[in-house]
């Protein structure tokens, strides 16, 4: 009976591991980002300004997707608390960096009886990013490192960061050696005819995590484990 | 011991199902078709290390639908139905570096792009790329029925340096022109955009011998679907 309870747990564990070792991704989302605050709305992202994005988690990768039902919760995603630390212009580039400590979160609002993310336009608002942060907040963590660059010919940027996981009842799906990451996004900016008023950009993004590291070893070094 | 290993097997199989299971639709404003972390790019002379493409190289994508939005929500990836995007035809005009050492963009002219109906699963994920050539890329990509296709313009990718990471965008401009669904979404242009990670792994999300990882989305485009018509067709319908 022993062995056959550790043929089944070996079974599952066998069948678990792979999933989780594969694949960095940890999830994607889409969304609008804005500024706020905005003191100078002439200038895109003047020092001190911040970067906030609301939307919604779209995809996410076999660490999450045991944990994730659309059919039950909608996932919504707000980046926040990065303020314009430099800003450098080179011809229609404009390259920005921003403060550490900004804050990436994923929540969970129910279907029934929770709030739809609504955008609304000019942001913050009524509807936002208030009903995007209205559920039950699932996994949180550090942004540093967080520079922005937007090339104004083409209306087309990106952004990074390092993103440490750091909080969330779904901080325990992610093994610890797995919560150091980055986020990164693409950005769309007008004419684009899907951007409320108010918002910058349309917002296209992943959070990573990294590799479960591994050793190269040998069935010796593996069997004097076991000894 | 029959039995435990029946449950083993079912053990295995429910892990496998759980790893590898699609999410439903999360649709956000104005997207129709979302692909994620099963995207790759390819092209045919690109340097990873300097983010380099060289000009009259071709680049192509291909991935796998997560999901469809309206007006193709009917569209749903199932146990045994995937969808599979094909982007290719994309000619180089050579990487620029307008912001030394930072900012590297790369402009890309033509462009047409095919979503596959494909039946069993067999493309490839992002866990089980293989390193190209492969006969599986872009063949399992490309092996069911095309239910929409149509061509790009303005493609355009820019990838930003920062310490020792990078990350990056592409947007374009498409409209459809074909596939079994073409008349549910019409011939408008709307952007097709996304994330472009351009950092090879262990330390990125490129696999080796790709140059980059897109994630991103077709947008609805903004026009209604039209048909050709005549005035006495009109003038039939109202007698």
């Amino acid at each position: 009976m022993k062995r056959k309870a550790l043929l089944l747990v070996f079974t599952a564990v066998l069948a678990l591991a792979p999933a989780a070792r594969a694949n960095e991704f940890l999830l994607g989302f889409t969304g609008f980002d804005y500024q706020f605050p905005n003191a100078n709305p002439s200038v895109y992202y003047d020092l001190g300004e911040g970067y906030n994005l609301v939307g919604f988690v779209t995809s996410v990768g076999p660490l999450l997707d045991p944990y994730v039902d659309t059919s039950v919760n909608e996932y919504t995603i707000n980046i926040t608390n990065l303020f314009a630390t430099n800003r450098t212009a080179f011809g229609s580039f404009l390259v920005v960096d921003f403060s550490n400590n900004g804050r990436g979160t994923y929540y969970a609002d129910p279907l029934s009886g929770g709030t739809p993310g609504t955008y609304g336009i000019n942001p913050p608002n009524a509807t936002s990013p208030s009903t995007f942060t209205d559920g039950s907040m699932r996994l949180t963590g550090d942004i540093d490192g967080f520079r922005l660059t937007f090339d104004f010919s083409t209306n087309q940027g990106n952004f990074s960061g390092t993103m440490t996981q750091d909080g969330g009842p779904d901080l325990i799906y992610i093994p610890p050696g797995q919560r150091g990451g980055w986020t990164l996004g693409g950005l769309a900016g007008r004419p684009n005819g899907t951007i409320p008023n108010g918002y910058d950009n349309q917002v296209s993004g992943e959070c990573q995590v990294l590799e479960t590291p591994t050793t190269h070893t040998s069935w010796g070094a593996v069997k004097s484990l076991y000894r | 011991m029959k039995k435990s290993f029946g449950v083993a097997v079912a053990l295995t199989l429910l892990a496998g199902g759980i790893a590898s299971n699609a999410m439903a639709a999360n649709c956000d404003s104005g997207e129709m078709i979302r692909f994620a972390q099963n995207g790759f790019a390819y092209e045919t002379n690109y340097n990873i290390s300097t983010y380099t493409s060289t000009v009259g190289s071709q680049l192509s994508i291909v991935g796998i639908v997560d999901y469809f939005c309206t007006p193709l929500a009917s569209l749903v990836p199932d146990a045994t139905k995937e969808y599979t995007l094909y982007v290719t035809g994309l000619t180089s005009q050579g990487t620029q570096n307008p912001v030394p050492g930072i900012v590297y963009t790369c402009a890309y002219t033509g462009g047409t792009w095919e979503i596959h109906e494909g039946s069993p699963k067999n493309a490839p994920t992002a866990a089980s790329m293989p390193p190209l050539p492969d006969p599986t890329v872009p063949a399992n990509f490309i092996d069911g029925p095309i239910v929409l296709s149509g061509t790009l313009a303005n493609f355009s990718t820019q990838i930003t340096k920062s310490g020792t990471s990078a990350s990056g965008s592409f947007r374009a401009d498409y409209v459809a022109t074909g596939g079994t669904y073409f008349s549910q979404v019409g011939g408008g242009q709307a952007l097709f955009q996304g994330v472009w990670c351009p950092t090879p792994k262990p330390s990125g999300c490129v696999p080796a011998t790709y140059s980059a990882h897109p994630d991103g989305k077709w947008d609805v485009p903004p026009t209604t679907p039209t048909l050709p018509s005549t005035w006495g067709t009109v003038k039939m319908l109202y007698r």
